[in-house]
């Protein structure tokens, strides 16, 4: 198991790396002087462009220009946006705990209705709670979370004024105010990650029904309920971890479209107007970042995932 | 540059729901203001209603009166930070910390201000003349001040006595009254400005019914009922503004009453026009100085800040093509379809409420003269143009029914989206055919003309317009005399109708609305401020 | 991206050696599947004759009836904010929600399905740099790729187009990776290797015939996820330029109207949602085809 942990590390760090060359190269392919493209501003003099271009040391070679870069954002100095003229460090920091809660919200509420309706739906295969929650599934799989945020506001802000529609309060300064604000994006967008959950639950389920070992221990008089819960725990943490290793990429594109909707500034808004401010190095802070997230994510699911499967520790080893 | 310009030039019907992006770029310029508490402890509360929450469209800058470039930054001012002058509810300049409208002598080179006597800063402190001249030197010195343009002809200021303050300017200049009726008219307390430094904005100090007291997040900022304050008793114990950048959230939050007041942009058109007929609510609308129209590249051909340059495209070549395109227009079509009538269709920059408006002419729509006027000037039809508009719904449904509207006439009008600060650029640097775009509008009628005709001015997208325009206009800075400046204004908006530069298609207006619990508690200016009971304006 | 997850390569083997010719005569006794056939058939015809089928232009502005509600004469669901017809502009909309959705997928099928192949049948140093591709892809959601192309090369349908495409590569990859390792462990494959038979007939010939099944299945199931990002993308304003009716954009333009007329967002949004809903459902009965267990 070390060694297949250890070869995940070194592929996580390698693709990090490529990944955050891309993110720099990313940049100078935008059409036109890097200089323009950098701060945003078309309309430079010579002088000016001369001037950008001894701040960012556009002259010397590109490896140079990556390593300062990078160096740069390691030391946590993103820089600042040329439209804005704010630290771009701040800009996230203010965004980020937004997008994170509700990720976690939503992944919290994804596992909650996910985890036990796939177990059900293994458990009652072709029975009437198999066929609803699959159909459930396939419906939260098929809905278009942004559409589905809207029809919730018109259905609890605007006929029943249950819900406020949203503005984000800080959970530190009213927990209970900023649950009521986030209890519909969460929602809008758990409901999406439950659906992928169920249904990959139900899988794993029904193989591990099927394997002989249940078989024996059902064979041996053990109650169901027992060698259901004693599989079923198992398997959901290894679904689970698969299943947001997987998703995270589509979850985070989620959250960016959810935050529009109900108005949420964080760091999806904030990208969405960087793009059309073109304001590429908050643009470039922000792609570093995600993608950083995704593999450090992906490589803790793998972690977890070759904890909990010993199948995988074999193989990954034998590799 | 960029945050003058965006500040210069606000489009208030660019409050948009999808794409909110002028709102996020305005609201992140000032988020220098830290999250620490005001320091000051004398302003505490003695006010008898509770809390009145607002919701703005957008952030603030910092709330420094010398450096803020936001709309949104002068209604937290018109309740923490009084100016010298106001503006009242007839779009009129009043005297609010002066006891009068300046005297102008010299040949309208000295201005003298008397002060209200027995005015504390929210600090406790006195105001007084020396006051007055500190806040106005740092207007005119802080290498980051806003206010320096608009006060370049000050050449000095003096203080006469204890309550007098006289300023004394290198050319005449009247619109000075107007431009010290705004945020260079206000006044900070001396004692914080020593103590703050630059940085001010962070625990801004001044006179109002109610002082700062924190800003939580870029997002929120609260007032507390000051105790300092001449006027009267506040009547809310404490103000907080919060930021809604989306219309529809802003109105189903005021309909839950997660909030009380919807400032001016919060509201989507079609949702204000829905809580006018709302019995729980009160929606007002008022005319604003502001405008709205298309821009059209006659001479920017190569930028602002370069001579003026032919543009490229058939309207710059053609007087008659750009009127053509202005008779196309169905102004109250568009204020009915676009805006759910809130606006006023109208044909000049000056608003209706000024004193110095003459009604213009406004021909429109014509089909048949508009395609008289396109085969005379033998250009082969269709025109192809590209109109740029502000992203959001709004804007590009105005530019799609625009282009609807010139087709029949031979104009095919394609429209393109374009981020509000990257579109505002853009324009300055006289990349863009046409244009459909705002102006917030000032109440004296100077700063709503003379910059967007004069080349060289970042807010001037269409170019260098002829003399017959710009010289009624210089002739109107050198004179007081109200009636000598309409007629003047008169002359320079038929020149303008004439050279065709802005076609102008509404005079804007700001939309007010909050819970009917609340009446009473909010006096609303057409500048579209709002000023919480005990008001300084009337 | 697929939100789908790939079905276990064992039993699809199993599966694939079984299957016959008729396949499609079995998915047709599955109901959800043909429902899903039958929703895919009328948004597929929608698209390809939508100037046929549309009362009006979809671009066609009609100030006199702005906002006309459902039902109303000469517009049966009503027109949108500037008085064009949503009917029409429904109709005419499937075409970049099909667009969009085939070719991103079929992108990722063409690049992703060879890549996949050789890495799973050589190994070694082809499987490595392959691995490592899918990788770097994966750290990119989607939602990054296409504000990276926008922010690049400005928002447009194709970029929005190659950015799902790109993203739904390492679906493709894996699929056609696992099958190749399987297949190649066949007998007929280890005989034809022994023999001396070319690399490229093995491939070409033997290994991908054999991986049709599970691939198709992944395009299924692929074109859905795509049809959202894409609606996604179009409602932050990422894809089409106005007026080009399209349903993210649509639903973009109906949020200004969403309380005095909510059923200018609720049409357009019940169109993406069904569309999605009838791939995957024919997505499931192709999968359950061939891989019974699960079902």
């Amino acid at each position: 198991m070390t060694v297949y942990v250890v070869r995940r590390l070194g592929v996580s760090v390698f693709t990090l790396v490529v990944a955050s060359m891309l993110v720099f190269l990313g940049v100078r392919a935008v059409p036109g002087n890097p200089a323009i493209a950098l701060t945003g501003n078309a309309d430079l003099s010579p002088g000016a462009i001369a001037a950008i271009e001894r701040q960012y040391g556009l002259n010397e070679p590109l490896p140079v220009q990556y390593i300062d870069w990078l160096r740069q954002i390691v030391t946590g100095h993103l820089g600042s946006s040329p439209v804005t003229g704010l630290s771009i460090t701040s800009e996230l920091a203010g965004a980020f705990p937004i997008t994170l809660e509700l990720t976690i919200l939503a992944m919290l509420i994804g596992i909650v209705l996910g985890v036990p309706a796939g177990i059900i739906a293994a458990v009652r295969r072709g029975k009437a709670a198999d066929y609803a929650g699959s159909a459930v599934a396939l419906f939260g799989l098929s809905i278009p979370s942004f559409w589905f945020g809207i029809l919730l506001i018109l259905i609890f802000a605007v006929k029943l004024h249950v819900l406020p529609a949203s503005s984000y309060v800080s959970f530190l300064t009213s927990p209970a105010s900023n649950l009521s604000h986030m209890i519909m994006p969460a929602f809008v967008l758990g409901t999406g990650v439950a659906a992928v959950l169920m249904r990959q639950m139900r899988s794993a389920m029904l193989e591990a029904l099927r394997a002989d070992y249940v078989r024996t221990a059902r064979a041996k008089g053990l109650p169901e309920l027992r060698v259901v819960l004693k599989h079923a725990l198992r398997n959901s943490l290894v679904t689970v971890a698969t299943v947001i290793g997987l998703q995270i990429g589509v979850l985070l594109s989620g959250v960016a479209v959810t935050e529009d909707v109900f108005g949420l500034s964080g760091v999806g808004n904030l990208t969405i107007n960087a793009v059309f401010q073109r304001d590429y190095p908050t643009i470039q802070a922000v792609a570093l970042i995600t993608a950083a997230a995704v593999i450090v994510i992906n490589f803790a699911m793998d972690f977890l995932y070759a904890y909990l499967s010993p199948r995988v520790r074999v193989e990954g080893d034998a590799q | 540059m960029s945050a003058l310009m965006v500040s210069a030039r606000r489009k208030l019907a660019s409050r948009i729901l999808i794409a909110s992006t002028a709102v996020a770029a305005l609201s992140l310029l000032g988020s220098a203001c830290s999250s620490a508490s005001a320091p000051n402890s004398s302003a505490t509360s003695k006010a008898t209603g509770g809390t009145l929450t607002v919701a703005f469209p957008n952030a603030v800058d910092a709330l420094d009166p010398t450096t803020d470039t936001t709309f949104v930054g002068r209604i937290v001012f018109a309740n923490m930070c009084l100016g010298l002058y106001g503006i009242n509810t007839q779009e009129q300049v009043s005297p609010v910390l002066a006891t009068s409208m300046p005297t102008v002598t010299d040949g309208g080179l000295l201005y003298t201000i008397h002060l209200r006597s027995g005015v504390k800063f929210n600090d406790g402190t006195a105001l007084n003349a020396q006051a007055v001249k500190t806040s106005l030197d740092r207007d005119l010195t802080l290498s980051t001040s806003a206010r320096a343009v608009e006060l370049s002809a000050v050449k000095t200021v003096t203080v006469v006595n204890s309550s007098t303050v006289q300023i004394h300017l290198k050319q005449p200049y009247s619109p000075l009254t107007t431009i010290l009726a705004d945020r260079s008219g206000i006044v900070m307390s001396p004692t914080a400005l020593k103590q703050e430094g630059s940085k001010f904005g962070e625990h801004p100090v001044c006179v109002g019914p109610y002082a700062f007291q924190s800003r939580p997040s870029l997002n929120q900022i609260n007032l507390v009922a000051s105790k300092d304050y001449y006027g009267g008793t506040p009547k809310y114990s404490k103000i907080v503004f919060t930021v809604i950048t989306d219309p529809s959230t802003c109105y189903t939050d005021l309909l839950s009453g997660a909030i009380n007041v919807a400032a001016p942009g919060c509201l989507a058109p079609n949702d204000y026009k829905l809580l006018t007929k709302n019995s729980s609510f009160v929606a007002k609308s008022l005319v604003s100085p502001g405008y709205e129209g298309i821009d059209i590249n006659v001479s920017n051909g190569a930028g602002y800040s370069k001579p003026a340059t032919p543009a490229s495209n058939p309207l710059a070549k053609s007087a008659a093509l750009r009127e053509a395109l202005s008779l196309t227009l169905n102004r109250s079509t568009i204020n009915k379809v676009v805006f759910a009538g809130v606006n006023q269709p109208g044909c000049g920059p000056i608003s209706p409420l000024s004193a110095y408006y003459t009604a213009p002419s406004c021909a429109g729509p014509d089909i048949a003269k508009a395609k008289q006027l396109v085969a005379a000037s033998h250009v082969s039809t269709p025109i192809n143009l590209t109109l740029m508009v502000p992203t959001g719904s709004i804007n590009v449904e105005q530019g799609e029914l625009i282009a609807a509207e010139a087709k029949p006439a031979g104009f095919n009008i394609s429209v393109q989206p374009t981020e509000f600060t990257t579109a505002l650029t853009d324009a300055a640097a006289g990349k863009f055919q046409l244009f459909d775009i705002g102006w917030s509008g000032r109440v004296d009628p100077d700063q709503d003309t003379t910059a967007f005709y004069t080349q060289g001015n970042p807010d001037d997208y269409t170019g260098e317009a002829p003399s017959s325009v710009l010289s009624p206009l210089a002739k109107a800075d050198q004179t007081t005399n109200v009636a000598q400046r309409k007629t003047l204004y008169a002359q320079a908006v038929t020149a303008m109708q004439q050279w065709g530069g802005i076609i102008y298609i509404f005079s804007t207006t700001n939309q007010l609305a909050y819970q009917k619990s609340d009446t009473g508690g909010v006096t609303f200016t057409p500048d579209g401020l709002l000023h919480f009971t005990p008001s300084a304006v009337g | 991206m697929s939100l789908t997850i790939a079905p276990d390569p064992a039993a699809m083997l199993e599966v694939a050696a079984r299957s016959d010719r008729h396949w499609w005569r079995r998915l047709l006794r599955r109901p959800p599947a043909v429902i899903g056939l039958v929703g895919v058939a009328v948004v597929a015809i929608a698209a390809i004759f939508a100037p046929l089928l549309s009362p009006y232009s979809p671009v066609a502005v009609d100030p006199a009836h702005f906002l006309a509600p459902v039902f109303s004469p000469g517009h049966l669901l009503g027109t949108d904010e500037l008085g064009r017809d949503v009917l029409s502009r429904l109709i005419y909309g499937a075409q970049p929600t099909l667009e969009v959705g085939v070719v991103a997928t079929g992108l990722a099928l063409v690049v992703g399905v060879p890549f996949g192949l050789v890495s799973g049948y050589y190994r070694g140093a082809a499987d490595m740099i392959a691995m490592r591709i899918t990788d770097v892809v994966l750290a990119f959601p989607y939602f990054l790729l296409a504000v990276g192309f926008a922010a690049i090369f400005g928002p447009s349908l194709p970029n929005v187009v190659v950015a799902l495409g790109i993203a739904s590569l390492p679906g493709f990859v894996r699929i056609a990776r696992a099958e190749a390792m399987a297949l190649r462990e066949q007998d007929y494959v280890q005989a034809a290797i022994v023999t001396g038979v070319r690399d490229r007939v093995i491939l070409f010939r033997h290994l991908l015939p054999n991986m049709i099944g599970p691939v198709l299945v992944q395009a299924t199931l692929t074109i859905p996820g795509a049809i959202l990002g894409a609606a996604l993308l179009s409602f932050l304003g990422l894809g089409e330029r106005p007026p080009t009716a399209s349903w993210g954009t649509m639903l973009a333009d109906a949020q200004q109207h969403l309380f005095d007329d909510p059923w200018l967002a609720i049409m357009p949004g019940l169109a993406i949602f069904l569309t999605t809903l009838c791939f995957n459902l024919l997505g499931d009965g192709l999968r359950d085809l061939f891989d019974p267990a699960m079902s």
